[in-house]
């Protein structure tokens, strides 16, 4: 019941810099029209339900996503895009490095593979999120 | 008498580079390997000990007058170090590559870029600045979502509202960005050097094929040079609508913000007709170009500009009728043509301050001396000037494709070469395109095992130096419309 | 005992029918501003689009302070004053415009302290200042509602409204008029009402607040514009006279949503204001001396009139 309220308007919060991020601009102008499922986008991490990783990170672009994460409230979801966060996640981490600690602290929901994805796999992928009960 | 003056004033104007490469040989014959003159780019190789003799003499000396540093670009963990300086006045760039005899550790390298402050003020913006953070600690600004905001944080030492020092600090976007292949899979290597230019996706591509083309010597049919001039300005119109939407997110317009996105989708879809993608194309060969173009998609955009061209100007028109955006912007982060040349600023940064200088028109690649256009410049240099001359390099774009369709020559779209059968030897180069962000130049280096080497050389240093100094005494509540206007992006930062 | 009762429930549903239709054509019309369709709704049409989006506020967690409380009673206990319609109010005296405009400004007040909750100190400054320029809108709207008192000689709403019944009084005071309404667009527009694209950090900082602060702060907004524009009817364009023969509660309806719509669109051509040096450069020079202009001139036509038995 709580879920279903929170997901008819959702808060996405667009972590990190790529080629991908373009596409998700793109997807909230007239369109490819995100609004009119009630999706916004926020600026702070606490108002935030959903974080969407993709882009290009390096050390501490991934201590900083890691931070943004845990002052998100609960409930929360991750979504995953573009070929370049895919590649990461895909293989194994050594222990003692920032990769293992990633993969070990966040859930991730839904993958979204493309290079970049197209709007129509973004809004694609957000109804999924919205159905998964 | 004056007839033959003139005359030879504009032999003498030709051969610039040729007259530097005569003097150089002059004066340090002895010092310098491996030399290269591609027209406007010159390069070559010394040993740590002659550096300073050079430098000195190329800033100095009345031959030369070499006096702005543009770019120091060093890699710890490989014995790499490269130095290129500018002079307005010949357009002639200078690349000093450090040799390989030493071996250089962190502190080398922090003591020659303290060093060479004695020669060049802007020294001091290429070395580690990391200590700033703690310094300038009243005030941090962290990345955020507009995308002329995401790859930087912001320091800031404040005083009552106005600004005392900045730091804009790249900790983020600093990764490795060298990439090697080999030489038959070249073809792989054109479609990862897009992520070092992401927004500008056709500019790495000709950048890496025109340099390669030049050392073998290779001058491509003239229907491919028409369709990669095509590309080129689709993807200026498409980087600058995009630069315009930030902006107008930045400063609080919605309507302008949603009119940019409309009017971006069609060249999008354009791009796609042509290439089959929309953001990163993987269409330009050595050689060439990859596909034809079918007739249908010329009269389809042939059609499309004079749509184009009303519905951006209505944008502009937004632009300059509301009154809260005009004070937002006028005289505000206003930088001279002097501060401009100092930092070696180029691209629409540079042409907004009032100087002319643009790749297209001095060193003539790419057939652009076919084709009538012409150069916008702006006035004074604040933030609205940067952002009219967007808009103004968007009609003169819009020109250019409209002559490129009506005289689009017949003939074959590339010489077929086979990447397995190249001969490469062992040669470095680098090569410089016009994007719509400055000039970006890649070093290429070909070596003995039959691998390739890139390495980017950007114009965002540049553009964060003069962002820095035109926000000191500024107030707060212009910082991020200034900020957001010099289009400070891209990852090659480091 | 019993009308008094039905008096209150007439006023709380035809307040909560308000807000449910102001939000609703709020995003209705701003999207098509921008060339967007607004919320559609996945399954059922957009119709419960104001309930999910304001309950959503209270799914997360609920921290809340003192202030809330009062802002919450205190934009309720304004519309016991100010009638709705000729006899949709509480208290019935004679000075009901000065008790109206108390109310409304101690209501600015509490919300100045419900931010100093906050977590960042950087948005307590910044909103301090932004409710001071808020505040400094009010100075040219007293001047013209000064004006108006002197015009039709009393505090009382009813003789207002029933001494225009052959002329607004927006004929007799066009300048009061304009000033009244430039002043209304400026403070709808230091809201941030609308819920899109709210992407940078400075530009955000009056929707800041978590769980039902942020609820009540998008309620009292909400009122205080329903107040606004009532005064406005009231003041200027008749209230609840008739017009041939369409009766006076017909015709609040139709002037009240008409202005809404000039209004929300009038507010959606500018640009964000962030900077105070703009909007101290529109109050303090235009709207200022055009309201003590106004004032001056209804003064000597008082006095000519009154004092001096000429007019």
């Amino acid at each position: 019941m709580r879920n279903s309220l929170i997901k008819s308007s959702l808060n996405i919060y667009i972590a990190g810099y790529g080629c991908c991020k373009q596409e998700i601009i793109a997807s909230s102008g007239p369109i490819y029209d995100v609004s009119r499922f009630g999706v916004s986008f926020v600026n702070y991490p606490e108002n935030a339900d959903v974080l969407v990783f993709q882009g290009f990170y390096n050390g501490k672009g991934l201590k900083k996503v890691i931070n943004i994460y845990e002052q998100m409230i609960f409930p929360k979801w991750v979504i995953a895009l573009g070929k370049c966060a895919l590649e990461s996640l895909s293989y194994e981490a050594e222990e003692n490095t920032i990769l293992y600690e990633f993969k070990k602290r966040l859930k991730i929901d839904v993958y979204v593979p493309g290079c970049p994805p197209r709007p129509e796999a973004f809004i694609y992928s957000l109804l999924k999120l919205i159905e998964k009960p | 008498m004056e007839f033959e003056d003139k005359k030879n004033k504009n032999v003498v104007a030709n051969n610039l580079s040729e007259n530097v490469e005569r003097n150089l040989e002059y004066y340090f014959g002895t010092n310098i390997d491996s030399f290269y003159n591609s027209g406007r780019d010159i390069y070559f190789e010394t040993g740590y000990e002659d550096l300073f003799v050079i430098l000195d003499g190329l800033k100095n000396k009345p031959d030369f007058d070499f006096n702005i540093l543009s770019s120091v670009k060093y890699k710890e963990a490989g014995n790499f170090l490269l130095i290129s300086l500018f002079s307005f006045e010949k357009t002639i760039s200078i690349n000093i590559k450090v040799k390989n005899s030493i071996s250089f550790s962190g502190l080398d390298i922090k003591n020659l870029i303290i060093s060479l402050k004695k020669l060049f003020e802007n020294s001091s913006y290429f070395s580690d600045r990391d200590y700033l953070k703690d310094i300038y600690n009243d005030a941090v600004i962290f990345s955020q979502t507009p995308e002329t905001l995401d790859t930087f944080d912001i320091y800031l030492s404040l005083n009552d509202n106005t600004i005392k020092d900045i730091y804009l600090c790249d900790e983020i976007s600093r990764y490795n960005s060298r990439i090697t292949y080999e030489v038959k899979e070249i073809n792989k290597l054109i479609s990862m050097v897009n992520n070092l230019n992401y927004k500008a996706g056709i500019y790495p591509e000709l950048c890496f094929c025109l340099g390669i083309e030049s050392l073998l010597q290779i001058k491509p049919p003239k229907r491919s040079t028409y369709i990669r001039m095509l590309l080129c300005e689709l993807f200026r119109i498409n980087c600058h609508l995009s630069y315009i939407a930030d902006m107008s997110l930045v400063l609080g317009n919605m309507a302008a913000f949603n009119y940019a996105l409309t009017d971006k989708e069609k060249i999008l879809n354009s791009m796609e007709f042509i290439t089959g993608s929309r953001i990163i194309p993987n269409f330009i060969r050595v050689g060439g170009v990859k596909k034809d173009i079918e007739e249908n998609v010329l009269e389809w955009i042939f059609k499309l500009i004079p749509q184009a061209y009303k519905n951006i100007k209505r944008i502009e028109d937004l632009f300059t009728s509301d009154v809260i955006m005009l004070e937002k912007l006028r005289n505000s982060g206003t930088a001279n043509s002097k501060a401009a040349k100092e930092s070696c600023v180029t691209g629409p940064n540079l042409r907004a301050s009032g100087v002319r200088f643009d790749l297209r028109k001095t060193a003539n690649y790419l057939l652009y001396k076919d084709i009538a256009f012409t150069i916008p410049l702006g006035r004074v240099g604040d933030s609205f000037d940067r952002v009219l001359i967007r808009f103004k390099e968007i009609y003169q774009s819009l020109k250019i494709i409209n002559e490129i369709i009506e005289t689009m020559p017949l003939g074959a779209t590339s010489k077929m070469i086979n990447p397995l059968n190249l001969e490469l030897y062992p040669a470095r180069i680098i090569s410089a395109v016009e994007s719509p962000f400055g000039i970006f130049k890649l070093y290429i280096d070909i070596k003995e095992n039959r691998t390739i080497e890139i390495i980017p050389i950007g114009s965002t240093k540049n553009n964060i130096i003069l962002c820095e100094k035109t926000l000191r005494g500024c107030s707060f509540d212009e910082l991020l419309p200034v900020v957001s206007s010099f289009a400070i992006e891209s990852p090659e930062m480091y | 005992m019993l009308i008094l009762l039905q008096k209150i429930g007439y006023i709380i549903l035809i307040l909560g029918i308000n807000l449910y239709v102001v939000s609703y054509l709020n995003n209705k019309i701003v999207s098509r501003v921008e060339l967007r369709r607004g919320y559609k709704g996945y399954k059922r049409g957009g119709l419960g689009f104001p309930f999910s989006s304001s309950l959503k506020y209270i799914a997360k967690g609920t921290p809340f302070s003192i202030w809330d409380i009062f802002i919450f009673v205190f934009s309720v206990i304004l519309w016991s004053v100010v009638p709705i319609s000729f006899n949709l109010y509480i208290i019935d005296s004679e000075h009901n415009l000065f008790f109206a405009l108390v109310l409304y400004v101690m209501l600015l007040i509490f919300k100045v302290f419900s931010v100093s909750y906050s977590k960042y100190n950087f948005i307590i400054s910044n909103f301090l200042r932004k409710t001071t320029q808020t505040l400094s809108l009010l100075i040219p709207l007293l001047f013209s509602v000064l004006s108006i008192i002197i015009l039709n000689k009393s505090l009382d709403f009813k003789i207002i409204v029933n001494s225009q019944y052959q002329v607004w009084n927006a004929i007799y005071q066009p300048i009061g008029f304009i000033v009244f309404f430039i002043s209304i667009i400026l403070q709808v527009k230091l809201m941030n009402l609308s819920d899109y694209n709210q992407f940078i950090i400075t530009d955000n900082i009056i929707k800041e607040g978590e769980g039902i602060s942020k609820l009540t702060s998008r309620f009292s907004n909400y009122l205080i514009i329903f107040f606004l524009i009532t005064l406005l009817n009231i003041l200027y364009l008749g209230g609840w006279q008739k017009l041939f023969m369409i009766s006076g509660n017909i015709m609040i309806a139709i002037k009240f949503y008409v202005i809404l719509v000039i209004v929300v669109l009038l507010e959606r051509s500018i640009s964000g204001i962030s900077s105070i040096n703009k909007l101290i450069s529109l109050n303090y020079k235009l709207l200022l001396p055009l309201s003590i202009f106004n004032l001056a001139i209804t003064i000597v036509f008082f006095i000519l009139r009154n004092v001096y038995f000429i007019i």
